[in-house]
């Protein structure tokens, strides 16, 4: 005894070996639908216990004309005229009885079917005619089943009574009556496994949509049989929650430091003019630190500089009393500690780095002033004043700013990463070395170097790399620290740096054309971004 | 960085060797000039002022002269230029002839140093006692025999105001007066003058009514009369737009002739008598400032320039009042001495022909015994320090021919422990099926504080300097962002759920910025039938993951905001059952709850609405 689903019990219970059943012979045993049939049959099909055949016919409905002629064919009218007027009547006579002036109609089909015969203008019943008053024709008959049906096959037809050859053989000439159109029709007959399965005695089982924990308690999922999916059916989406794409460029850039044998460096992004600019040589009068360009802070308006003591109190108050104290808002008076001084000295003539210096008098509470970070510079640079000694390898990723409106491809904020390298050996062409190592890490095929000018190093280049199919790209801006930015330091071997956006790369990557979206996100953007790229 | 055309052409001719274009444009690429392409440009000579304004999009140009804003403009012909970001270091490569004396060197067309014969002039300049605190210093030359065509006149002109930018930050330390030199009556007299000491007719003339101030000078109508240096600072454009170098000073600098002919009221304008025409044959060049190294190096550029345009230079004497004499300009060539090795050992390569690199690069070079003996020109106001000049020799070598290397030492990487910190907030919270957001920095009290219901505080994080209203002060908390972000994604499918672990700012005297940053988690999710309970879960889920002990504490229902009261809780940390964490006491560490509805309105979010936000760096 086989269990089968329900349908496919029902499906196999009606068909007979050696004999195919219409779909709709089937639908009418099982009392179920169309749709249950057919998905059972599919089934039953796929395992080879039942052929689905296809048969394509004709099928036959009326026109608007052939549901008027089913109120009586013209010549079926003109017959009950005749017979009225003794059997004969003259053809000119003809219109006035039956009271319309075209009459060509009726008496191209009345002599057609062979109910008259013309003879020297008159038109006369013939016996055929005589039998055709109380007869209807094959044709009428077909026309009334259509009525009664809407639509119908040759086979339908005949299966109900209906000889449609003949019926179609009569209605030639009078296509304006009959639509046709194919149909295909589908039979279902058992095959030889089929056949076999079937005698060997089939019961129904009871179908489940669910598997549910009762059914798994109770062990009765042994007696149901599980409907079927189709697999590849649409479903509706879900999305895995997921880093920023951002947020992902800058891991896999961190990575790339990782790997490299990088340690990773944190500095204040609110900070001293000293650290964003001074300790960089860059000149007190430079455009970059002017107010145009670098945002100030108003409050609080200065920081100490290193080796300034701590003016306020040890902190044994509570933590949330020391946060709330006011802020400082001038400038810290007390003596210049050395490390500024160097510093000082070496914008001013040189110091000892070797350098003119800018010549000019370099003014202490400038550097005191805090400003949002320009760049992660700051960053390394307070790394390699913390730790100037070789070999060290140092980077930073985080916020920056700088002075401009915000438009499609501007911010005032963005991500920086700056990375250096204090070594005996550090060279440009460790530098080439090494960027290249990096951004091919990064995916570029390739990597290529430029002569640039950036403030702080000498020499300098910028760095471009090739990156699948968006091409050429300009990473970074690289160079060797000037003397002038890592002597006061107390760093006597050559210094890498270079420095570059991260916003730009996720944009290109994520195919965005407008920067804003990235701080403002479309959710569906952050759900379909994908992982892989 | 400002972008300067310049003319195909003429830099072709001056380089005096037929070279493709792409070949012009590599060399210059090579030599670290950043090329932004070429285009084509058409000339319009101003018939008011004789300025040429050079059109690159002929749709989009309002046919007024850019110089003075007079409409009589004649078109005189198109030309093709190379569009070239201007290098602030080099100053010297700002023009087509000193581009062209650069890439002859680097073609090796003519290597070596240049050698620029110059004649005194007989001419002097007198500086009279009172400038000491004001602007002391001064040099000055004659140069003869220069054609003042549309392209002299525009190229001395952009000379002018590009040295104003990269050597005289804005005129601040160096100002470049250009005169007629048949104009006036040598010698010259450079003295402090009272505000109202002496009156000249300015350049252009003085305007006439409320609008022709600030703009383009004489935008509007402007009459030929005299004023004096204090009506000048008042209503001349150009003395309402460096009125600031001179306010704070009771007496200004002027340059006058044997006659007591104003020349210039430098760093302001020049005097409309002295004016260079296109009949202008031979012509006075002075710059003056404060600091005389930076006035030296801008009149050796300007003269090494025009000299390279055929032009001869000649030197005046300037006198100043302790008996100094100088003459200037001074186009010697600076001596130094580098060390061959030291350059091999920056770039990282062997450079055995260096002498004839650093000649390419238009040097006076001689080896001894491993040292060279360096002449460097008198325009290169840039060198420094020795690096600067195994710079020049890395750029003659060629970055390309530089086989890239890695350093050979072993180190160790390690992380910021905020940052894996944050690594595992993130790996939480995406797990939990949020998506990460990033927010701005930057915000304004409106909207950090009071669209959530809380009063801006009196201290905070500030700009002196904004650049709009929308960003006026640096985040102090995550919620903001993240309803920002709710309210622009309302349209989308709803449960919607986010975080983010990004740095906020609080004012800290104990830090040395004043500033402390604090890396912040905060998360929120919105959507039909959300509550405390799913904000309180998500925390619970994260204080598990991190192995710390929380206590929550209902709010004051008049201290709630942005939440609503009852609904929501301060959290604390409890130091007993955050072991792995070295917390000394029990302390805040952040809030969470149900925002309430006025909020939410505020905003413009219509799905209830449950947040959390805590301060990972207070575990560090």
């Amino acid at each position: 005894m086989v269990r089968l689903p329900e349908i496919e019990y029902r499906i196999l219970a009606a068909l007979e070996a050696g004999k195919a059943l219409a779909v709709a012979e089937v639908v009418k045993q099982t009392g179920t639908d169309q749709s249950l049939v057919m998905a059972g049959a599919t089934l039953l099909a796929q395992r080879g216990l039942v052929i689905i055949s296809e048969e394509s016919q004709e099928e036959f409905s009326l026109t608007d004309d052939g549901r008027a002629a089913a109120a009586g064919f013209p010549e079926r009218k003109a017959l009950a005229v005749l017979k009225a007027a003794g059997g004969a009547a003259n053809l000119s006579e003809l219109p006035r009885l039956l009271g319309k002036d075209d009459v060509r109609a009726e008496i191209k089909w009345l002599t057609r079917k062979g109910w008259c015969t013309r003879d020297a203008g008159v038109l006369a019943l013939s016996d055929k005619g005589e039998a055709a008053l109380s007869e209807k024709g094959a044709d009428e008959l077909l026309v009334e089943k259509l009525v009664e049906r809407g639509q119908a096959t040759e086979t339908e037809l005949a299966e109900a009574g209906t000889d449609a050859r003949v019926a179609l053989e009569l209605l030639k000439g009078r296509n304006e009556l009959l639509k046709r159109k194919k149909r295909v029709s589908r039979k279902l007959s058992l095959t030889d496994a089929g056949v076999a399965l079937k005698a060997g005695g089939i019961e129904p089982a009871i179908e489940v949509n669910q598997l549910t924990p009762e059914l798994l308690s109770t062990g009765r999922w042994r007696e149901v049989v599980f409907r079927k999916y189709d697999p590849g059916l649409a479903t509706s989406p879900k999305y895995p929650g997921k880093e920023h794409p951002l947020q992902r460029v800058i891991q896999e850039i961190r990575r790339a430091f990782f790997e490299m044998g990088f340690e990773e460096v944190a500095s204040p992004t609110v900070d001293t003019a000293f650290w964003v600019f001074d300790a960089l040589f860059q000149p007190q009068d430079h455009p970059a630190r002017e107010m145009q360009d670098t945002f100030y802070v108003a409050e609080p308006k200065y920081g100490r500089l290193p080796g300034e003591a701590d003016s306020s109190e040890s902190g044994d108050s509570p933590p949330e009393a020391r946060v709330k104290r006011s802020p400082v808002q001038s400038p810290f008076s007390g003596p210049v500690p050395d490390l500024v001084r160097h510093v000082a000295r070496t914008h001013e003539d040189g110091g000892d780095t070797g350098s003119t210096g800018w010549r000019y008098k370099w003014d202490v509470e400038k550097a005191r002033q805090l400003v949002l970070r320009t760049h992660t510079t700051s960053a390394s640079i307070r790394a390699l004043a913390a730790n100037p000694k070789p070999p060290r390898k140092v980077f930073c990723i985080g916020k920056t700013f700088r002075r401009e409106a915000t438009d499609q491809t501007h911010l005032a904020e963005f991500m920086q990463i700056d990375g250096i390298i204090i070594d005996e050996q550090a060279t440009l062409a460790t530098l080439f070395g090494t960027l290249e190592a990096f951004y091919k890490k990064m995916g570029a095929e390739d990597v290529r170097f430029r002569p640039s000018f950036f403030p702080y190093t000498e020499p300098s280049a910028e760095v471009f790399a090739k990156m699948g199919k968006l091409g050429w790209i300009e990473m970074c801006g690289s160079g060797v620290f000037r003397p002038e930015v890592t002597r006061p330091l107390g760093c006597k071997v050559p210094v890498l740096a270079w420095g570059g956006g991260v916003e730009r790369i996720a944009m290109l990557r994520f195919g965005l054309d407008d920067i804003r979206r990235l701080y403002m996100a479309d959710i569906d953007w952050l759900r379909q971004a994908r992982l892989s790229e | 960085m400002p972008v300067v055309s310049i003319a195909t052409a003429t830099l072709k001719r001056l380089i005096g060797k037929s070279l493709g274009k792409d070949e012009l444009v590599a060399a210059l690429e090579q030599l670290g000039n950043d090329v932004e392409g070429t285009a084509s440009v058409t000339a319009f000579r101003c018939n008011k002022c004789g300025h040429v304004t050079e059109v690159l999009e002929r749709a989009d140009f309002n046919n007024t002269c850019e110089w003075c804003g007079s409409k009589a403009l004649v078109e005189t012909g198109t030309s093709e230029v190379i569009r070239i970001s201007l290098l602030p270091v080099r100053p010297d490569m700002f023009d087509a002839a000193g581009l062209a004396r650069a890439l002859r060197g680097y073609l090796g067309i003519e290597t070596g140093l240049p050698v620029y014969r110059i004649e005194p002039s007989g001419f002097k300049v007198t500086v009279q006692p009172g400038l000491e605190s004001i602007r002391p210093y001064i040099v000055a030359c004659v140069v003869r025999g220069l054609v003042m065509d549309d392209e002299t006149v525009k190229t001395v002109m952009k000379m002018q105001e590009n040295l104003h930018w990269a050597l005289g930050r804005n005129r601040r330390r160096a100002s470049i007066g250009v005169y007629d030199l048949d104009t006036v009556e040598p010698d010259f007299e450079y003295s402090a003058i009272a505000p109202d000491g002496v009156s000249f007719v300015p350049l252009f003339g003085m305007p006439i009514g409320e609008g022709a101030r600030g703009q383009g000078l004489g935008t509007g109508d402007s009459e030929m009369r005299a004023a004096t240096p204090r009506e000048i600072l008042e209503n001349h454009p150009k003395g309402v737009g460096y009125k600031h170098l001179l306010e704070k000073l009771d007496r200004y600098p002027l340059l006058s002739d044997s006659n007591g002919k104003v020349l210039s009221m430098p760093p302001i304008i020049n005097s409309e008598d002295t004016r260079v025409t296109q009949k202008t044959r031979n012509l006075f060049v002075d710059v003056t400032g404060p600091d005389k190294n930076a006035i030296e190096k801008t009149i050796a550029v300007i003269a090494c320039g025009l000299a390279d345009l055929g032009a001869r230079v000649e030197t005046v004497q300037v006198v100043y009042p302790d008996g100094t004499k100088e003459v200037t300009p001074n186009l010697k060539p600076r001596l130094r001495t580098i060390d061959q090795q030291a350059a091999e050992r920056l770039i990282g390569v062997e450079v055995p022909d260096m002498t004839k690199l650093l000649e390419r690069m238009r040097y006076g070079a001689k080896s001894e015994a491993g040292a060279i003996m360096l002449q460097i020109p008198s325009y290169r106001a840039d060198i420094m320090h020795d690096y600067d000049v195994f710079e020049d020799v890395a750029i003659a070598y060629g970055y390309h021919r530089i086989t890239p290397r890695l350093v050979p030492s072993m180190t160790v990487g390690s992380h910021q422990p905020i940052e894996e910190l944050s690594t595992i907030a993130r790996r939480v919270m995406t797990g939990l099926g949020f998506l990460e957001i990033m927010t701005p920095a930057l915000t304004n009290g409106a909207e950090h504080y009071e669209k959530l219901g809380l009063p801006v505080p009196a201290h905070h994080v500030r700009l002196a300097n904004p650049i709009s209203v929308e960003q006026t002060l640096a985040r102090e908390q995550l919620v903001t962002g993240l309803l920002s972000t709710l309210r622009v994604n309302t349209t989308r499918e709803m449960p919607q759920q986010i975080f983010e672990a990004g740095d906020c700012f609080e004012l800290s005297e104990e830090m040395e910025t004043g500033v402390h940053t604090r890396r912040k988690l905060a998360a929120a999710i919105a959507g039909p039938r959300v509550g405390y309970t799913d904000a309180k879960q998500m925390l619970d889920a994260l204080s598990r993951e991190l192995g710390l002990g929380l206590r929550f504490v209902g709010m004051d229902k008049d201290k709630s905001a942005p939440f609503i009261g009852g609904r929501c809780a301060v959290v604390f940390t409890s130091p007993a059952q955050s072991a792995i964490y070295n917390l000394q006491s029990e302390m805040p560490w952040g809030v969470l709850g149900e925002v309430h509805p006025e909020v939410l309105g505020r905003f413009g979010i219509l799905q209830p609405t449950a947040l959390y936000e805590v301060d990972l760096s207070a575990l560090l």
